[in-house]
């Protein structure tokens, strides 16, 4: 074998073993789901975990907590901000890259400031307002707080920012109006910009907890994350049911972040160097 | 495209919605409780709905017990559940705001409802200046300490003769000079230093320890509570110079890990704790409960105050609900489900009754006697006997265990000098408290 071909070889090793030490914990997670509660709670030897595998974990949370409801919760959250925000957030931004008008930049640094603000600094003022206008448990009132921001819209600009000037000219001689520059031309062009944006907000509403547990006042309306709190005993850690609730949770997003990976990467650099 | 959105998004929005038009009167219950506490909550709700056709309890988990009080506070009159959980700390809160609660005492009389079966110091806990309930005793727990027989035997030391932390003390030098890694565990926690200020007698805020009006100051400043609380910080302070404490900021599940294990020998907790320990070492572990020790020895220990939780009746001004929700706490009462609740969590029974049911005593006989020692501690307990009611419990507890981890942590710091800072900081926040209101 040839030199080149030796590392080749060392250098897909190192980096199987590299992608094994960083999966470990979730593969370890994955193999203790299968292994009663009372075996993990000291660290257990191989044959014991070979030796007991079992269902039982997954078969109680079904039992326990309406799992499934919990995912699909989380799934019409998720989806309804990712939706909403990407299209409120490209208007916003299309304004802000495209058209010049009177304190367009502090409207901007305003929206950057609020970027900046904590969210539990807000949570409870939300709340109150979700309140008053009768939108506790609803899926209405779940999205609500997240369906634009200041985020989306920097993201969004900043990827708007890089289409040159000229094609929007050669548009409007063309007689193409600003909505139809938005979504047939700047949208389409900006693709990995708006699909790592869907992931980012993918991962923060997945992620959830506390906004839903103010608003989602019964078990119809509860997200994956409340049910996951569930799992964790008050006065005892089943360890075993919270790892399989855990792997339950945790397809969802592996699944969209397999999708959407290569975009997630495009999108975390796109706004490194400026164009 | 975002047209659809919005009708979706307002189609969604009346999903949501209880209606209960034709069916039972559906009342809505906010519980903390996971796991087989959780479970027995919710075997509880479904044998009183099937029990009757009026009204229908729907459980829901609505987080921690901070998450859940957050999460009340914010909610308006008519959004608020008909019955929410408090830990019992946080019960002076809502003594401190009576628009948030309907006090049972209204259903109690009306009813002629006989709580005399639920223990002494539940009572001095939840009831009233006058002796009015205010809410229900859920869960009843006491403060003590965890001991490992078999590593106590080994050292000499006898967990009847542990009646104060003075006593302790000396019983963990033995254990150390036997060979126990941590003789003594002490979870981040203020109830450790006021349940056994408490035992001795000791009012550590003013207007009778909170009972007769929300407390104005400390008495940490002035004899007993200042001798008492500097004995206890040179209690922890002296253990943790020895090194014979084992870290103070571990979580409650890694310390019963390390009693487990027999690498510590006395840990310092609630009886609620019971069930966890006892299914961590399948019930094999030779273990007991000893109840909340004094500070100084020779004293008399008073009694034991009580924790655990309650359950409040919001205000919603629906009177319906109301009842409802009454029924529902009569059938919780029951002495088979209080038995039922306490053997599924470890809690001990609020009610005598539910203490001297068969399935209870079978429970208590087979897997934990000492908790006999601790019901009959509580019988024993006085009505004057309780923890004082704190509305600001949540700031004094986080200064408690501040100063806890200061002593330890810094070998210069004397206890002398952190009772002091801990007098002047816990009547800041008193005064804060009562600024806000």
């Amino acid at each position: 074998m040839r030199r080149k071909d030796w590392l080749g070889v060392l250098g897909f090793i190192a980096k199987l073993i590299l992608g094994l030490l960083f999966i470990s914990p979730l593969l370890v997670g994955l193999v203790f789901s299968f292994v009663p509660s009372r075996l993990l709670n000291n660290l257990p030897d191989l044959e014991t975990v070979l030796g007991n595998l079992t269902l039982e974990n997954y078969k109680w949370i079904m039992g326990y907590i309406p799992i499934f409801r919990f995912l699909g919760n989380s799934f019409v959250v998720c989806a309804v901000i990712i939706v909403v925000q990407v299209i409120l957030s490209s208007f916003a931004a299309y304004a802000f890259s495209f058209f010049r008008f009177r304190g367009s930049k502090i409207l901007f640094q305003i929206i950057l400031i609020a970027m900046m603000i904590p969210a539990e600094v807000t949570v409870i003022a939300n709340y109150l307002t979700i309140q008053s206008m009768n939108l506790v448990n609803t899926y209405a009132g779940l999205c609500a707080i997240s369906l634009l921001s200041g985020t989306s819209i920097f993201m969004m600009r900043q990827s708007y920012m890089q289409i040159p000037r000229e094609l929007k000219e050669a548009s409007l001689v063309d007689g193409c109006s600003d909505m139809r520059f938005l979504f047939r031309i700047a949208m389409p062009l900006t693709v990995p910009a708006i699909a790592s944006l869907a992931i980012f907000l993918f991962i923060s509403a997945y992620n959830m907890y506390f906004w839903p547990m103010l608003v989602a006042q019964n078990t119809d309306k509860q997200t994956i994350q409340i049910g996951m709190a569930m799992l964790v005993g008050t006065e005892n850690v089943e360890y075993g049911h919270v790892l399989a609730g855990a792997m339950l949770s945790i397809v969802i997003p592996v699944a969209a972040f397999i999708i959407g990976q290569d975009y997630l990467i495009k999108g975390m650099t796109s706004g490194a160097v400026k164009g | 495209m975002l047209a659809a959105v919005m009708v979706a998004a307002l189609l969604l929005s009346g999903c949501g919605q209880t209606t209960t038009s034709g069916g039972p009167t559906e009342i809505n219950m906010w519980s903390v409780w996971t796991g087989t506490g959780g479970e027995s909550i919710q075997k509880m709700a479904d044998e009183f709905n099937a029990s009757q056709d009026e009204y229908k309890v729907v459980v829901t988990y609505s987080g921690s017990y901070d998450e859940t009080l957050a999460k009340f506070q914010s909610s308006a009159k008519g959004s608020r559940p008909d019955m929410v959980m408090v830990s019992t700390e946080s019960a002076a809160l809502f003594f401190d705001n009576p628009d948030y609660y309907i006090p049972i005492d209204k259903y109690v009389e009306a009813d002629s409802y006989d709580m005399s079966g639920i223990y002494t110091n539940l009572r001095a806990s939840y009831t009233d200046s006058d002796g009015k309930w205010q809410c229900m005793p859920l869960g009843n727990t006491v403060v003590g300490f965890f001991y490992n027989n078999e590593v106590l035997e080994k050292a000499g030391v006898s967990a009847a003769d542990l009646n104060s932390y003075e006593e302790i003390e000396e019983a963990c030098q033995k254990l150390a000079d036997a060979g126990v890694r941590y003789p003594f565990i002490l979870v981040s926690n203020s109830i450790y230093y006021t349940f056994p200020m408490t035992a001795e007698g000791i009012d550590y805020v003013d207007n009778d320890n909170g009972k007769s009006g929300s407390p104005t100051r400390c008495l940490l400043d002035e004899e007993p509570a200042a001798s008492a609380t500097t004995k206890y910080f040179q209690f922890i302070k002296n253990l943790a110079a020895k090194d014979q404490l084992a870290p103070y900021d571990l979580a409650a599940a890694d310390t019963r890990q390390m009693f487990v294990n027999g690498e510590s020998a006395i840990m310092m907790a609630t009886i609620s704790g019971m069930s966890a320990i006892g299914e961590l070492s399948n019930w094999e572990l030779d273990f007991g409960f000893h109840v909340a020790p004094t500070i100084s020895k020779g004293v008399e220990n008073l009694g034991q105050c009580t924790g655990g939780g309650v359950l409040f009746l919001g205000n919603n001004g629906d009177e319906n609900r109301e009842k409802g929700s009454w029924e529902f706490m009569k059938f919780m009462m029951e002495p088979e489900n209080t038995s039922a609740f306490a053997m599924a969590t470890g809690y001990l029974p609020i009610n005598q009754q539910g203490a001297d049911t068969a399935e209870y005593k079978a429970f208590v006989e087979e897997k934990f006697p000492t908790a006999k020692d601790a019901m009959e501690a509580q019988m024993a307990t006085g009505a004057d006997v309780y923890n004082a009611i704190l509305p600001m419990f949540n700031d004094f507890h986080q200064i408690v265990m501040d100063y806890m981890a200061k002593v330890i942590n810094e070998p210069s710091y004397t206890a002398e000098q952190a009772t002091a800072d801990m007098a002047k900081d816990i009547n800041e926040c008193i005064e804060l408290y009562n600024m806000s209101k």
